[in-house]
């Protein structure tokens, strides 16, 4: 059954490490917009000494912001749609219920073949922003050996419950580009809306945005940071993830294939 | 529904058997208390007209979707209850063969290959030799023609390694030569490797072609079900047209015997339905000698599956009993 269950998730990552337009999206997403957050600084930098250097801290905070928060988890919910609606939108998955397999484990393999394309890409980003982080520091503080490490956990994690969260909400509904949509704007449109609405006060602590801003290494100032304790982040990005996983694995037991 | 094979054998011995086996969408009954008995180690076609409640009947099987009512075993396993060991040995291809266009044949296949178990993985390359794809294997399926599809699809089943192989319009897109090619190797999986092939088509030539036995399928009930032989001829209605020298005479004479059910008058001769089994036929020449008609010609009248088929599906409020009348 190991054996099994170990094959089943390397086809997952075949179907999704064979599609070019998602993989194309996703290094320009991970790596591409990371080698953009430190070459445009770079470029002012070089060109007028009044520009602050594109690496150091500023920069790694930057860069955080990108691999963490704002365009590296867009790849991981291309990477999440596509793991949890691609058989269904190709029609495939009926011809793999016909195998006898069970739809539950059908389905618990498509997050692991999700992040088994998604934290290398992620990883990939973030060396590249640890790299652009010293190489391009320019006489300016850097972050500590503790902070590299503790910012590697981070996106990874990240990027990992964005990435599981869509994977599940792709299989409650059979769509890539409902989950997507729904996704992209829940995350760069209405959390930051919703985060910045103080009155809903301590609520806001229940947003996914929330939790990953508090767990960050270093203080990613976008204005909406919310007061909460490690424990409740945890429990929160827990409760994420679970609940989006045991929605799709329903719906994935009872959908007509 | 009428049976017209001997008695049902247990479900132990079927590829396929369904009792009351019942699909409601709704207020829509598409599957209606459908009896089926599929013997092993044949081709058996499920023919009806388009909308009749094949491909709905056909998920059932596979657990696609959920019955309404009903049991069903595939080789002899409850379904759904045992529907792993019931589809471990099962093949299908359930309305068109779809795959993931960006991946190659071969890659199709290892993902299917994947989820039936470690050992399968070795019959990729043997089911890709046998529908004729090995020089295609490594090309992406988006730039296969329909033909080819088709073919990769049985590829599939074939990874099963299937003493069963269910089959939902398989030959649809396919030019002639595909379709030929394909009906011979339907007849050589089931001569000569023992696999049991359930075939579901609304067209009548595939079906008489390809297959043993049959179901005729129409509104959702199975109306009928046996040989092909014993579908064509209906059973019970034995016909004879019959050449004479005299057709008044002869008219008179039968119109008078219990012997026929129904006489006409045609040109030269007459038709007639007998009133018993093939049997009578000899009866009837003897009155006619008797009666001093000179017989010139006497011959069995076959109906062929398409009148059959026509016949049965054109009376959708008959009884069972009246449509083997």
């Amino acid at each position: 059954m190991t054996t099994t269950l170990t094959q089943m998730i390397g086809a997952e990552f075949l179907k999704l490490r064979k599609k070019r337009s998602l993989l194309a999206w996703s290094l320009l997403l991970t790596a591409g917009t990371t080698v953009v957050v430190f070459a445009w600084p770079a470029i002012q930098h070089a060109s007028d000494s009044s520009h602050a250097p594109a690496g150091g801290l500023e920069g790694f905070r930057h860069a955080l912001d990108t691999v963490g928060v704002f365009m590296a988890p867009l790849a991981a919910v291309l990477i999440g749609a596509e793991a949890g609606a691609g058989d269904l939108a190709s029609g495939v998955f009926r011809d793999l219920v016909v195998t006898g397999r069970s739809r539950r484990a059908l389905f618990a393999v498509r997050a692991p073949g999700a992040l088994m394309l998604c934290l290398p890409l992620v990883a990939v980003a973030y060396g590249i922003a640890v790299l652009g982080t010293f190489a391009l520091a320019g006489g300016t503080p850097t972050p500590g050996a503790g902070t590299v490490l503790e910012g590697l956990g981070w996106v990874l994690l990240t990027n990992a419950v964005v990435c599981v969260v869509a994977v599940g909400l792709a299989s409650l509904t059979g769509s890539r580009p409902a989950t997507i949509t729904a996704l992209i704007g829940f995350q760069l449109v209405a959390s930051p809306l919703l985060l910045q609405t103080t009155s809903l006060g301590s609520i806001r602590a229940g947003l996914l945005e929330s939790t990953v801003l508090h767990l960050a290494p270093v203080t990613i100032n976008r204005g909406m940071f919310v007061s909460e304790s490690l424990g409740v982040a945890l429990v929160v990005m827990a409760l994420w993830a679970a609940v989006s996983l045991g929605l799709g694995a329903w719906r994935t037991a009872r959908v007509d294939a | 529904m009428l049976t017209l094979s001997s008695d049902l054998p247990s479900e132990a011995s079927a590829a396929i058997a369904t009792t009351g086996l019942t699909k409601r969408f709704g207020e829509r009954t598409a599957v209606d208390a459908v009896e089926l008995f599929v013997p092993r180690g044949c081709a058996f076609g499920f023919l009806g007209p388009n909308g009749a409640g094949k491909t709905t009947l056909i998920r059932m099987l596979l657990g696609l979707t959920e019955a309404t009512a009903g049991t069903m075993t595939i080789l002899g396993y409850r379904v759904p209850a045992a529907r792993r060991q019931a589809l471990a040995r099962v093949g299908a291809i359930v309305e068109e063969p779809r795959f993931h266009p960006h991946l190659t044949g071969r890659e199709n296949l290892r993902i299917v290959a994947a989820a039936r178990g470690p050992e399968v993985a070795k019959r990729i390359a043997p089911a890709l030799g046998r529908v004729g794809l090995r020089d295609r294997a490594d090309e992406r399926v988006r730039g296969y023609s329909l033909g080819m599809r088709q073919r990769l699809g049985v590829a599939r089943c074939l990874l099963a390694d299937p003493l069963v192989l269910i089959l939902d319009e398989p030959t649809n897109g396919l030019d002639p030569a595909g379709i030929q090619e394909f009906r011979q190797m339907i007849r050589e999986m089931v001569e000569q490797e023992g696999r049991t092939v359930f075939l579901s088509s609304h067209l009548l030539d595939e079906v008489e072609k390809v297959c043993d036995l049959a179901a005729i399928v129409d509104a959702g009930r199975v109306v009928v079900q046996g040989t092909l032989a014993e579908l064509a001829g209906g059973e019970a209605r034995h016909e004879l047209r019959i050449t004479v020298d005299d057709p008044a005479l002869a008219f008179l004479t039968l119109d008078e015997t219990d012997l026929v059910r129904d006489v006409q008058s045609r040109g030269d001769g007459l038709s007639v339905v007998l009133a018993g089994g093939p049997e009578t036929a000899g009866a009837v020449n003897a009155r006619l000698v008797e009666a001093g008609v000179g017989v010139l010609a006497l011959e069995p009248v076959r109906q062929t599956l398409e009148q059959r088929f026509l016949q049965v599906t054109s009376r959708l409020d008959s009884t069972p009993q009246e449509v083997a009348a």
